[in-house]
């Protein structure tokens, strides 16, 4: 089904979309639409992931999922991209995901390996090649081996897929590690020069130099500017500046990761911009850890220097 | 006094601190002829520093402490005016603290240092093992090792980083084999105040390493790529960023075809008409069909580049 100009990972922030929730943990519409308009806003963003892990995918139905990522696209309009996670349990239900995601007009796919289990090269690669086939939009894998028992997206079955899905455009790479980033990288440049291999977290500064011209970030829903200002720096091979604006982001996202993802909803509440509770298993974050996380915002001074409320972006 | 420095080539540019095999001959034992002629080697192509006992280099292997002694005094005579640093990490710190002050007494520039092996050790008993070899050797540039081997069970914690060189001015900088960026980025700011540390990453990444403000790198491919790696460093250096990211690549795919392993080292060494021995137990040669993929692959990625013989 893959045929045509494929949708290529855009130069700048992909943000990592949380989902608002009303007191009852039905999905906040209204809010949702708001969000995207705050991010829409942002001039480093280019591209919005939804239905992420943080976005509590895991702990919605699949009728929630393809609400979500409609309203999402449907309030994006193209201005920018839009990227519907299909990462599920079963082929049969990423395959529906996906299915809706092409009907609601997302640009692209993304899909950790199935989880929860280990899969040799042959399967994975199948795996890969039959939601490829299912869509026309680009696919995006997942590279998160923590969540595999270690396994993932090795270098050769990135390669392999390469060759046998042209609408396989980049890897999402969430091992945090700077070996991966660089073997993965040089194992597909010769062959897909335009193939992206995004990092997690803000890591520009390490990985625009292999040629990473992109970021996945939930930080930026929290302090664009922040974000921005790493985009900014390295663009202008300000070394020493992204450097001083990813050592506070690791500040900042050292205080949020324990807590991860319920703590990014306490920082958004106290940005200004709250998005409901976490469902259940998550439970209200303890006044202890809520403190800690306040602390680290007022430390870094980030309701001085960060959009505080919906503001014109909302 | 003025403490110890870190190493640094002369023109400011990035570190790449060479980690070479250690040769056996026929009956295992270390055959010093050319474990000289080794180094002499990677000394010709003036790395920053050369680091003995790596993991490349066997360092875990190497328990019989003759056999370290052996090496630092081979180094001692064959590596000029190139400094060269040893690992001294054990699992005892009377043996840490014996070798650390034999390879200060030989000439070693600088020494490394990591968690005792084996052992699961509380915070204080890891300041204490850290801070006995530092003490020990007070004129002479220490680096902490953070392992990425199971074998060493201790964590460097940034916190545990900055109080150490806060204690002891000769820690100059660490050594990483994690390449974790989160933790890259958390000892970058772990210096004591009025001091910095100079990180130096495992692997042969420089180009990621010095985005993130990185002193360099140790590297075990060094001795199968040195020209290729040298074309690195000046690439990073100058700001060249297209050069440096062709030979990163370069570099990377030829780091994930030897995939840590001495035994691969030694059978590519050996392709490029530098024999430096075999494995000795326990560990075996490699099948013949591996090596021969092997060798074929790190030709084609080779392709074109002089890295051949003694030199």
């Amino acid at each position: 089904m893959s045929t045509g100009t494929v949708w290529l990972m855009p130069d700048g922030i992909s943000a990592n979309l949380l989902t608002p929730l009303l007191p009852d943990g039905d999905i906040d519409e209204g809010t949702l639409r708001r969000f995207v308009e705050f991010h829409v806003g942002i001039e480093a963003v280019t591209s919005l992931a939804i239905n992420i892990n943080l976005s509590e995918s895991h702990n919605m139905t699949l009728e929630e999922r393809e609400r979500a990522a409609e309203i999402i696209v449907d309030q994006a309009a193209g201005r920018v991209g839009t990227i519907v996670t299909v990462s599920a349990l079963t082929m049969r239900d990423a395959i529906r995901l996906t299915r809706h995601a092409t009907e609601i007009g997302a640009d692209a796919i993304m899909s950790v390996p199935p989880y929860d289990v280990v899969l040799d090269h042959q399967t994975l690669l199948e795996f890969y090649r039959t939601l490829a086939d299912a869509t026309h939009l680009s696919l995006i894998g997942y590279h998160i081996p923590s969540w595999q028992s270690g396994a993932g997206l090795h270098p050769d079955l990135v390669v392999d897929l390469v060759q046998a899905a042209p609408n396989f455009v980049g890897i999402k790479d969430a091992s945090f590690q700077v070996r991966y980033q660089c073997e993965v990288t040089a194992a597909i440049t010769d062959i897909r020069p335009d193939f992206s291999v995004t990092s997690s977290l803000e890591w520009l500064v390490a990985t625009i130099g292999l040629g990473t011209r992109a970021a996945n970030s939930a930080v930026v829903s929290l302090a664009p500017n922040l974000v921005s200002g790493i985009v900014d720096a390295t663009a202008v091979r300000d070394w020493d500046g992204a450097r001083e604006h990813t050592r506070r982001f690791v500040e900042l996202w050292s205080a949020i990761y324990p807590h991860f993802p319920a703590s990014l909803k306490v920082v958004s509440e106290e940005m200004g911009r709250p998005l409901g509770p976490m469902r259940e298993p998550f439970r209200p974050m303890p006044p202890s850890i809520r403190e800690q996380l306040v602390a680290t915002v007022d430390r870094l001074g980030l309701r001085d220097t960060e959009p505080v409320g919906w503001g014109e972006l909302g | 006094m003025t403490p110890p420095r870190a190493l640094r080539p002369a023109d400011g540019g990035p570190s790449v601190v060479h980690c070479p095999v250690t040769p056996y001959d026929a009956d295992g034992s270390i055959d010093a002829e050319a474990l000289a002629s080794l180094l002499r080697f990677h000394a010709q192509h003036q790395p920053t520093a050369i680091a003995l006992m790596t993991f490349w280099g066997d360092g875990v292997g190497l328990s019989n402490p003759e056999e370290r002694l052996l090496i630092v005094e081979t180094a001692r005579d064959a590596v000029g005016s190139v400094p060269f640093m040893v690992n001294v990490t054990t699992s005892a710190t009377a043996h840490a603290v014996d070798l650390a002050q034999h390879a200060v007494a030989n000439g070693a520039a600088a020494v490394m240092v990591g968690p005792p092996l084996y052992w699961r050790l509380r915070e204080d008993e890891l300041l204490g093992h850290l801070g006995a070899v530092a003490s020990s050797v007070p004129d002479t540039a220490v680096y902490l090792l953070n392992d990425a081997t199971d074998t060493s069970a201790g964590s460097l914690t940034p916190a545990l980083v900055a109080r150490l060189a806060g204690e002891h001015r000769n820690t100059v900088g660490l050594a990483d084999a994690r390449l974790e960026y989160l933790y890259l980025v958390r000892i970058a700011s772990a210096a004591p105040p009025g001091g910095a540390l100079q990180v130096l990453g495992f692997g042969d990444y420089l180009v990621p390493l010095a985005g993130l403000g990185a002193g360099g790198v140790l590297s075990g491919v060094a001795g199968v790529m040195p020209r290729t790696l040298a074309a690195l460093q000046a690439a990073v250096r100058s700001g060249d960023e297209e050069g440096a990211k062709a030979l990163q690549h370069r570099c990377s795919r030829v780091a994930r075809l030897v995939a840590d392993s001495p035994l691969a080292l030694k059978a590519i060494h050996r392709h490029l008409g530098r024999d430096v021995g075999d494995a000795r137990a326990p560990s075996r040669n490699l099948p013949g069909d591996v090596r021969e993929r092997l060798l074929r692959e790190f030709d084609e990625l080779m392709r074109g580049s002089d890295e051949e013989g003694w030199g």
